[in-house]
């Protein structure tokens, strides 16, 4: 359960669509501060110069998915602990025990709506098992 | 998802139309990622024929997919999420088994061709209807729950056919089925490929397709010989209580054949060599269910509460109603909302009914709707005044339900059949030369009001004339009813077609940028190309020049005409086959 204010995001997804979109939800709607990145490469560079609260990750990516991503973070001093909530638009529940494993705090799924999902992210920061 | 993720914070307006923004974004760049995976496809299929490994292009192609079944929900399409959701989990099966064959490609490339016409007509189209007995009971991670695609978290996804494109294809040879196969799908038929009428009677088992081609020709039932597996379908028919067009396909042109086939329950008979395109012709004629839009009413009262009793009435028959108490409004109205019937009270604030039917009935365009008093008007010379202004009924109110919606349906129905006759072209089914300059007027007007963006393409088939000369007319029109056919498959459903003059055809594309629209015709160009005419000495194709226009400030509709016609010119000049977007300096 974590009590501290959840305020900085570093976000890795693809989809520059969605990149757009998840922009909106999460720095205008959420008031978060994000760091947005296209793909797992920027990601490890990102996370060698900040330390985000919260790592939110996309599971398919081209050339470097997002597992493979957190596991490369892991090894990186800034982001050896944070918190990571996976995003795919595959939801089973094999599948969110899965990212669970890796040890996620959970799992958002896509499509997602643009004006909930930074209270989605909130609530899994705060512990709360939403979405499954 | 709980139940708490459901409440939506109030959201501000500006964000809003951001939001708004995105989406258009979102689905103006929809076409290019239907061609990225149009691509992708064609590099599987080019790899698969070529006994090169296609899991390369397959695994691109899956990537696609996926991102657009987790991204097309959050810009309100989540129809066409889903859908991709399920060619993606399709295609995921075929990498995830040991092989990928050429059969598995087969099959991928005719439902993603299907799935890519279907989205590109209408991408917010609901999924195709599942023939709920053919829902997989087993499996209930990969049935389809259409109810709850709204619902993020819980898409799931089926894996049965559609039905209503779907053709099972019995008992044809390599060749013929790869040949029809090819074609079929051009115009958005999915096809399966059954080889004995005992596999088609299982397939039956699965799923009810939208029509069956069978090949007399050869190993149907035990013997050879058209009369070959007649027994057989008469007792497969009447145990499916099959409802779908039978479509045989014979060597044999003989009476008798055609009079088994007749026997055996087929609704058409072709002979070899089979004209695929007169085949799918057929197909879509007896298959196409013609999309029924709701009838469209203006209900003219300035009585807030008799209206609303009224609108509710013929909204609930499915009627789409649009209710004005400002007669000063109406000419206005009649452009934007484009009734087919004006139902309106004798009295008014500002002006009378007569005087309003007398009014539209001055302008051309209006000389043909229908408009119906409706009144508590009892005095019958009122009521013949109200007739002879223009009117064509006269209903007293208040009236029984059944009989409103009946008189109004009827007049309705007339009015269709009548401005189809006048609008459209006999030959396609397009809207013709005069009609389709007025919705361009219209078009331009509506664009220039909602600083909406439009484009405009004249289209030309290319070396038209020698195709006529060679083979004759029929043949001519026939290609001429292929490339219609395919504009109609393949563009939007808010896309005005229609057949400009000969060989010549003018698209109108609301909200469209001439980009965008000359991406999309430069795929149906592509689709064209590789058609195959068919002809009594050869078989032959045929290709088409384009040239588009976006509309720009201070541009009428002449304007627009004569610089998509100057890049149409272009595209001629620069060896035809190719789309030209207008020059405007």
């Amino acid at each position: 359960m974590n009590m501290r204010a959840l305020k900085t995001i570093l976000y890795v997804e693809d989809d520059l669509d969605i990149q757009t979109v998840a922009q909106i939800a999460l720095e205008v709607v959420g008031g978060f501060e994000l760091k947005i990145c296209s793909s797992g490469k920027e990601a490890l560079v990102a996370a060698a110069e900040m330390v985000p609260d919260l790592i939110l990750l996309d599971v398919m990516m081209p050339e470097m998915d997002g597992p493979t991503t957190l596991e490369h973070l892991r090894k990186i001093n800034n982001t050896l602990n944070t918190p990571v909530i996976f995003m795919t638009a595959k939801v089973q529940n094999s599948e969110v025990s899965f990212y669970k494993s890796l040890g996620a705090i959970g799992v958002v799924g896509k499509p997602f709506d643009p004006m909930t999902l930074a209270d989605q992210v909130r609530k899994l920061w705060g512990g709360e098992d939403v979405g499954l | 998802m709980s139940d708490s993720n459901s409440t939506r914070p109030v959201v501000n307006p500006a964000l809003l139309k951001e939001m708004q923004r995105l989406e258009e974004r979102f689905f103006l760049g929809l076409e290019a990622k239907f061609s990225a995976m149009e691509e992708a496809l064609v590099e599987v299929e080019t790899h698969s024929n070529s006994g090169l490994d296609a899991r390369d292009g397959l695994i691109k192609l899956h990537r696609l997919l996926h991102t657009l079944a987790g991204s097309a929900g959050t810009f309100g399409f989540s129809s066409l999420g889903a859908q991709s959701h399920c060619e993606e989990i399709f295609i995921k099966e075929i990498l995830d088994s040991k092989a990928i064959t050429q059969d598995g490609v087969t099959q991928i490339a005719s439902r993603l061709r299907s799935f890519l016409v279907r989205v590109r007509r209408d991408p917010r189209a609901e999924m195709p209807k599942l023939n709920e007995d053919a829902v997989p009971q087993a499996n209930t991670d990969a049935t389809c729950s259409l109810t709850q695609t709204d619902s993020p978290l819980s898409i799931t996804v089926p894996t049965i056919h559609d039905a209503c494109n779907l053709v099972y294809l019995v008992n044809a040879d390599d060749a013929l089925s790869k040949e029809i196969v090819t074609q079929l799908n051009f115009f958005g038929y999915e096809v399966q490929i059954l080889s004995t009428l005992p596999e088609f009677e299982h397939a039956l088992e699965q799923c009810s397709p939208a029509a069956v081609v069978i090949d007399a020709g050869g190993r149907v039932g035990a013997s050879a010989g058209p009369a070959a597996g007649v027994h057989d379908l008469a007792r497969i028919k009447q145990k499916f209580d099959m409802k779908f067009p039978v479509f045989f396909i014979s060597d044999d042109p003989s009476f008798e054949a055609r009079l088994a086939a007749v026997r055996a329950g087929a609704n058409s008979y072709f002979t070899k060599p089979i004209d695929v395109l007169a085949l799918t012709d057929r197909l879509d004629s007896l298959t196409v269910h013609e999309n029924k839009q709701p009838y469209r009413i203006l209900l003219m009262d300035d009585d807030a509460d008799g209206a609303e009793y009224y609108r509710t009435l013929l909204c609930h028959a499915g009627m789409e109603v649009r209710v004005l108490s400002d007669p000063t409004k109406i000419l206005q109205e009649m452009l934007e909302f484009r009734p087919e019937l004006v139902l309106m009270d004798m009295y008014m604030p500002s002006c009378s009914g007569i005087e309003l039917a007398l009014l539209l009935r001055q302008d051309n365009l209006y000389l043909d709707i229908p408009i119906v008093f409706l009144s508590s008007e009892s005095n019958f010379g009122k009521q013949m005044n109200a007739i002879e202004s223009g009117g064509d009924d006269f209903l007293i109110k208040p009236i029984a339900a059944n009989h409103l919606l009946s008189s109004i349906t009827n007049r309705i129905v007339r009015y269709r059949q009548l401005r189809d006759l006048n609008l459209r072209d006999s030959l396609t089914g397009l809207y013709k030369h005069s009609s389709i300059k007025e919705h361009l007027e219209r078009e331009i007007q509506r664009a220039k009001r909602n600083q909406s963006a439009l484009s405009f393409a004249m289209i030309d088939i290319d070396h038209f004339k020698m195709v006529n000369d060679k083979y004759g007319h029929p043949v001519g029109d026939n290609v001429i009813r292929a490339l219609s056919r395919l504009l109609q498959q393949r563009l939007r459903r808010t896309d005005i077609i229609g057949r400009y003059g000969g060989e010549e055809f003018a698209v109108i594309m609301p909200d469209t940028p001439v980009d965008v629209a000359a991406t999309v015709l430069d795929s149906v160009r592509q689709v064209f190309m590789q058609i195959c005419h068919h002809a009594k000495t050869e078989d032959f194709s045929s290709s088409f020049s384009a040239g588009a226009v976006e509309l720009s400030s201070g541009f009428d509709d002449k304007q627009m005409l004569v610089a998509a016609d100057e890049a149409l010119y272009r595209a001629k000049g620069n060896g035809r086959n190719q789309v030209q977007i207008a020059d405007l300096h």
